[in-house]
């Protein structure tokens, strides 16, 4: 390369080897992979960590067997990697069983389909070892009726077939921590207001304004990569690049969630135009999801309408009609940064991410990852890491598929946090889903300060400990920053019974007063409201307005005290 | 003929006592509280409750507060703590809660104890740096006390620890374990939790010699419990009790029959209607797909009144699904309520009067349902006497 790569156009050597734009799972992705292989990488993110698609997903891994007739490798090379993942974060790995109930008009046709299927997924029990899934099963109609009494219409039977859950924005956070503990810069709510150019117009850093603080600064670095998911054209732009230069159809998708699980496995539903959506016993709830629809809008407030929610209840109702007097208590919604086309649908290519080098465009040393989804992450990012560790000249072994996350490393039994720390069982366990090996630490702060060991959120559970942990060691910084990591406030009561008092902690945790604590909680329940409404039933909406005359009531406003 | 009162929250409660001041004994129909019962305990303040509207103190509201027996009223405001970690003015309070106005310039003791719903420290902290407590100098100090009798009670629910106060022995163990911290305090602030039968908190400012009190509650907490067991007692002197969820209203010649559930019906000269909003489930929100008709709200029985949202009939909206709050915003749950006129009556209904929340667009506050449900039984009457 002729130009001067480690320097800015002033003459100062630059602050770091790579730059990633983008706090989502590809952007956390890539800056731990680099991290581990030695790079020096600094993270800018607009909003929070997990903030759009890769913490609104279906949280799933799953092992790609809609690829299986047409592309063999690709479902191989996502079995394995759902392995990697399992192997590096075990923990935040739970299995959902599927339940796919056949329904073909007449007794030949219904025969004919689950033969099919039956056969379709044999092929794929073989890939299932590498990630250690269960083998499919066949079952007759009686069988689905012990199995899931609430299901109707698989009279012909179905079949069953073993995936992975995930909690996405947990994902996220493992990898952003670790690439910090690897010498990462990760700034979160800081957005990149400028992709800084030379005069050949090779890329040499950014300008970022950081949205708490409002100062802005710049960091220049050799590589910069967009990895905004659907801000991708956006980004671009701020390069001075076309928005097509980093184009992607943009698919919104939202998911209902109930107050429970009202399955053991997950169904498979259609919706009223053929789509595939599923009923998801996640977590401690149940996820409706998912509708896939272009989208235009605000990106920042991403927020499902009632009849995004009617569609897929409609669709739901079809196989699990107890669905409809179930409790809905939300929603949530993002947008995925598919792959540009125009008339085929995307899932009919056969790898749906890819990395655009724009020194096309005459950006040298600016690259967008475009597409993608939660379950390749790891390689996509590994495949970006490899073009930024070539182009710098970095050798290192790749790691990230061995190397464990936060976390990963040590397994916990919750009993012993049960025994040790006074927790009841719940409040064990779910603390160790989210931080494995790394609940230990949370146990360490309540074991010396037992005031911490408080429950702050009991539909959860969440402790003051870990609201505490969070803010200090994940990036937390308000409310919904807390929520998102610790699932604070989502579950029947919106937050009420504990927002007001989360955003007290945090403020004292950082350093703020408490009236900034109250503002930070009031916006997280109002957020909420609004992503919660459109899920609202007759007796939900009372529970809204509650919450509303509640607020009203209560919080009112310091301004007029006096 | 005589009079009916729908609902028995704050507005049927005071209708229900102003008729039988008058000389009216009323039949009250209605199945708990709803949304009065998880009041805070604090009556109402503009614009701490971005009030349009202040109900008037006067002789007849005190009336029925001193009749109802658990509220204090004063046209000075008191000021109360909040769990929420704020001062507020109130024009009248549940006379459990503490009035800081009583405490300037003083040394106030927040009650440090191990409930998860409970953090004194930064409580205490919140309420220090506020403008209110800076300008008279009030000081908010966590002071440990051992008022837990075992380790449950760090989770049971506010309601359930407050109703366990209402037991004597266990009232003597939290003065003893108040009288056992060794500077003693100006005034005492603890949370909801002080009985919802008894009088606790004065009891406990008796015995100890100085203020003794509690904060607002949060929904469904001892406030709200106190409210009901008063409304309770109150109605059992004054009023015929019908339980039961009333389903329809017919107007009939010169008055209104009342049907309900269980298949009791009944005819009155003229009705009080104050069944509540959305909150209290006098008005329900459906789906299109529940396949019961219409979209949109409905009251929750079958009545001839017209709902109204922003002075506009509430008809069915253009969506399968039902009222999108993302584009109408949520303050429409609050706002919805039967078109009725300032006086309560309802057009078209001779007889028929609106009270509480209710009317549509009304400051949802307890002094304005208890003022609206006076006014209400006033006009009620005036029309039952022109009718004989």
């Amino acid at each position: 390369m002729a130009r001067e790569l480690d320097i800015d156009p002033s003459g100062r050597a630059l602050d770091c080897d790579v730059i990633v734009i983008g706090g989502g799972v590809n952007g956390v992705g890539v800056a731990r992979d680099a991290s581990l292989r030695g790079l020096k990488v600094a993270l800018f993110e607009r909003n929070d960590i997990a903030f759009g698609a890769s913490g609104n997903s279906s949280g799933m891994i799953h092992g790609g067997p809609r690829y299986l007739t047409y592309d063999p490798a690709v479902t191989h090379s996502s079995c394995l990697d759902s392995g990697h993942i399992q192997h590096i974060a075990p923990h935040l790995l739970f299995r959902i069983p599927f339940l796919m109930p056949i329904f073909k008009s007449g007794a030949l046709m219904s025969r004919i389909a689950l033969t099919g299927y039956d056969a379709f997924f044999d092929l794929y029990d073989a890939y299932q070892p590498l990630k250690a899934g269960k083998n499919h099963t066949r079952l007759s109609a009686d069988e689905i009726r012990t199995l899931e009494p609430g299901l109707v219409g698989g009279s012909a039977g179905g079949v069953t077939f073993d995936e992975w859950g995930i909690d996405g924005a947990r994902l996220c956070i493992g990898n952003a921590v670790d690439a910090r503990e690897r010498g990462a810069e990760i700034r979160v709510h800081c957005t990149v207001t400028e992709i800084l150019r030379r005069e050949d117009g090779s890329v040499y850093g950014v300008r970022f304004r950081d949205r708490v603080s409002g100062e802005s600064s710049t960091r220049t670095a050799r590589l910069v990569v967009n990895a905004t998911g659907a801000w991708a054209p956006i980004t671009a732009s701020l390069g001075g690049l076309a928005s097509t230069a980093a184009r992607i159809r943009p698919g919104k998708g939202i998911h209902v969630f109930l107050d429970r699980r009202l399955t053991n496995y997950a169904i498979v539903a259609y919706a009223i135009d053929g789509r595939q959506v599923f009923l998801l016993p996640w977590q401690n709830m149940s996820v409706l999801g998912t509708t896939d629809d272009d989208y235009y809008g605000d990106l920042d407030h991403v927020v499902a309408t009632s009849d995004e929610v009617n569609y897929l209840f409609q669709a739901v109702e079809h196989v699990f009609p107890a669905v409809r007097s179930a409790r809905a208590i939300g929603t949530w919604g993002g947008v995925r940064p598919t792959l540009y086309a125009w008339g085929p649908n995307e899932d009919q290519l056969s790898r749906e991410h890819q990395v655009v080098d724009h020194a096309q465009h005459g950006a040298d040393g600016l690259y967008s990852m475009i597409g993608g989804k939660l379950a390749s992450y790891r390689v996509f990012a590994e495949e970006m890491t490899d073009v930024l560790a070539k182009r710098l000249g970095n050798t290192a072994a790749k790691r990230s598929h061995v190397a464990p996350l936060p976390g990963g490393d040590e397994q916990v039994d919750p009993m012993l946090l049960v025994v040790r720390g006074g927790m009841e069982a719940v409040t064990a366990t779910r603390l160790e889903y989210r931080h494995g090996g790394r609940s230990l630490r949370v146990l360490e702060r309540m074991q010396q300060r037992p005031r911490e060991a408080a429950v702050v959120c009991s539909c959860e559970p969440v402790t003051e400990a870990e609201i505490r942990y969070v803010v200090e060691h994940e990036f937390a910084h308000d409310v919904h920053d807390v929520a998102r990591r610790t699932r604070l406030g989502l579950g029947a009561c919106g937050g009420m019974r504990c927002a007001l008092r989360c955003g007290r902690i945090v403020a004292d945790a950082t350093g703020r007063s408490p009236e900034a604590g109250q503002h930070m909680a009031l916006d997280f329940l109002v957020q909420g409201a609004r992503r919660r409404s459109a899920a609202v039933g007759p007796a939900q909406a009372r529970q809204e307005a509650l919450t509303l005359s509640a607020l009203q009531a209560e919080v009112g406003s310091r301004s007029d005290d006096s | 003929m005589s009079i009916a009162v729908i609902g028995a929250g704050i507005a049927g409660t005071a209708a229900a006592h102003e008729l039988a001041r008058q000389g009216e004994r009323a039949t009250v129909f209605h199945q708990h509280a709803g949304a009065s019962a998880l009041y805070s305990g604090a009556l109402d303040f503009e614009p701490w409750d971005r009030a349009a509207e202040l109900a008037a103190i006067d002789a007849q509201l005190g009336q029925f507060s001193s009749e109802l027996g658990v509220w204090e009223l004063g046209a000075a405001a008191a000021r109360v703590a909040t769990p929420e970690g704020n001062l507020r003015p109130t024009r009248g309070r549940d006379r459990s809660l503490l009035d800081l106005e009583r405490c300037t310039g003083k040394r106030v003791a927040v009650v440090d104890l191990e409930r998860d719903d409970w953090d004194a420290l930064l409580l205490a902290r919140s309420w220090a740096t506020s403008e209110w407590a800076k300008t008279t100098h009030t000081r908010f100090e966590p002071v440990r006390v051992r008022a837990l009798h075992a380790n449950f009670e760090r989770r049971t629910s506010a309601y359930d620890f407050a109703a366990a106060h209402d037991a004597p022995e266990r009232c003597a163990f939290l003065l003893a374990a108040l009288r056992s911290v060794a500077q003693a305090p100006d005034a005492w602030l603890l949370g909801p939790w002080l009985g919802v039968e008894r009088a606790v908190a004065a009891e406990l400012s008796a015995s100890l010699g100085v203020l003794v009190g509690e904060t607002t509650s949060a929904p469904g907490g001892a406030a709200g419990a106190r409210f009901e067991n008063a409304r309770d007692r109150l109605l059992a002197r004054v009023a015929h009790v019908e339980r039961g969820r009333v389903v329809r209203l017919t107007p009939i010649g010169t008055g209104f029959r009342i049907e309900t559930e269980a298949g009791v019906a009944a005819e009155f000269s003229s009705v009080v209607l104050a069944t509540g909003g959305v909150a209290a489930g006098g008005i329900a929100l459906e789906r299109s797909f529940e396949r019961r008709g219409g979209t949109g709200f409905r009251l929750s029985f079958d009545a001839p009144v017209a709902l109204e949202l922003d002075h506009e009939v509430v008809e069915g909206v253009s969506s399968l699904a039902s009222v999108d709050f993302v584009e109408r915003g949520l303050g429409t749950l609050l706002e919805v309520g039967i078109a009725a006129s300032a006086d309560g009556s309802v057009p078209g209904n001779p007889g028929l009067f609106a009270a509480g929340d209710a009317i549509a667009g009304r400051s949802r506050t307890a002094l304005v349902a208890a003022r609206s449900g006076l006014g209400a039984a006033q006009r009620a009457l005036e029309h039952a006497r022109s009718a004989r």
